[in-house]
């Protein structure tokens, strides 16, 4: 078993302040967090990239970043500016083992969301999470 | 509302997730009924704390426990946040049955 953790976007050197519009509705409709966009956008990456192929542990590592990253830059492109992003991705092989994977929060119930969906053929099952917080 | 300053003591946190993964798990074997409880409350444990800290931070804690078969498994993250004031850990803890992985994010409010 391995865990490997990518730091934040470096690419984008912009820094955003405090606005204190305190919904992201002050930024327009479309601007809240969507979990039906967001799980359509996780479940088109996990099926590009899983469909067909088997679970290879040499290539693992970098099936399950890119995964990562697919999700992240799509869901940047849903166009949400005033949230940070946070996408978790749990990649494994199946032997019969039974797993169970949940998640606490401590936020703003009316603005914060999360959508998460999974994938499982033959040989190999992906979970992918994504948690949508709002910067006001 | 100022930036929090220095974010948070990231190996305060580490000990925190162990203590409760450990208090939680210790020596027990794969109990199904008894992992959706474990979950809790290794989450709850680690989220009261982190809220006893009082700072001006949202919190995400994510905990998976999967039964030690000799699986190869893979738990990736990435993020878009501010690198000043966010920030994770990810603590890995296992014995002869069971796996456990608590990832904890702190983001600037």
């Amino acid at each position: 078993m391995t865990y490997e953790g990518e730091f934040g976007d470096h690419e984008d050197e912009v820094q955003y302040e405090n606005t204190y519009i305190t919904s992201p509705e002050g930024y327009g409709a479309e601007q809240k967090f969507k979990i039906a966009d967001v799980k359509a956008v996780i479940e088109d990456v996990l099926h590009d990239r899983l469909d067909g192929q088997e679970y290879d542990p040499r290539k693992a590592s970098t099936t399950s970043k890119e995964i990562c990253s697919f999700v992240l830059e799509r869901v940047k492109q849903l166009g949400y500016k005033r949230y940070k992003l946070v996408v978790e991705v749990t990649y494994s092989e199946k032997k019969g083992q039974a797993v169970r994977v949940g998640s606490h929060c401590l936020w703003n119930p009316k603005t914060d969301n999360f959508s998460s969906a999974s994938l499982e053929t033959a040989d190999q099952f992906c979970c992918c999470t994504v948690f949508g917080l709002y910067y006001e | 509302m100022d930036i929090p300053a220095a974010g948070l003591d990231k190996a305060d946190i580490e000990t925190t997730v162990r203590e409760a993964v450990g208090s939680t798990l210790g020596k027990s074997t794969f109990i199904h009924n008894k992992v959706d409880g474990w979950i809790a409350k290794v989450m709850e444990t680690c989220l009261k704390r982190l809220a006893q800290s009082a700072k001006q931070y949202k919190y995400v804690v994510s905990c998976q426990i999967m039964q030690n078969a000799g699986a190869g498994s893979c738990v990736t993250s990435t993020y878009s946040w501010d690198p000043r004031t966010d920030d994770c850990i990810t603590v890995d803890w296992q014995n002869d049955h069971i796996l456990c992985i608590v990832s904890v994010y702190w983001l600037a409010v």
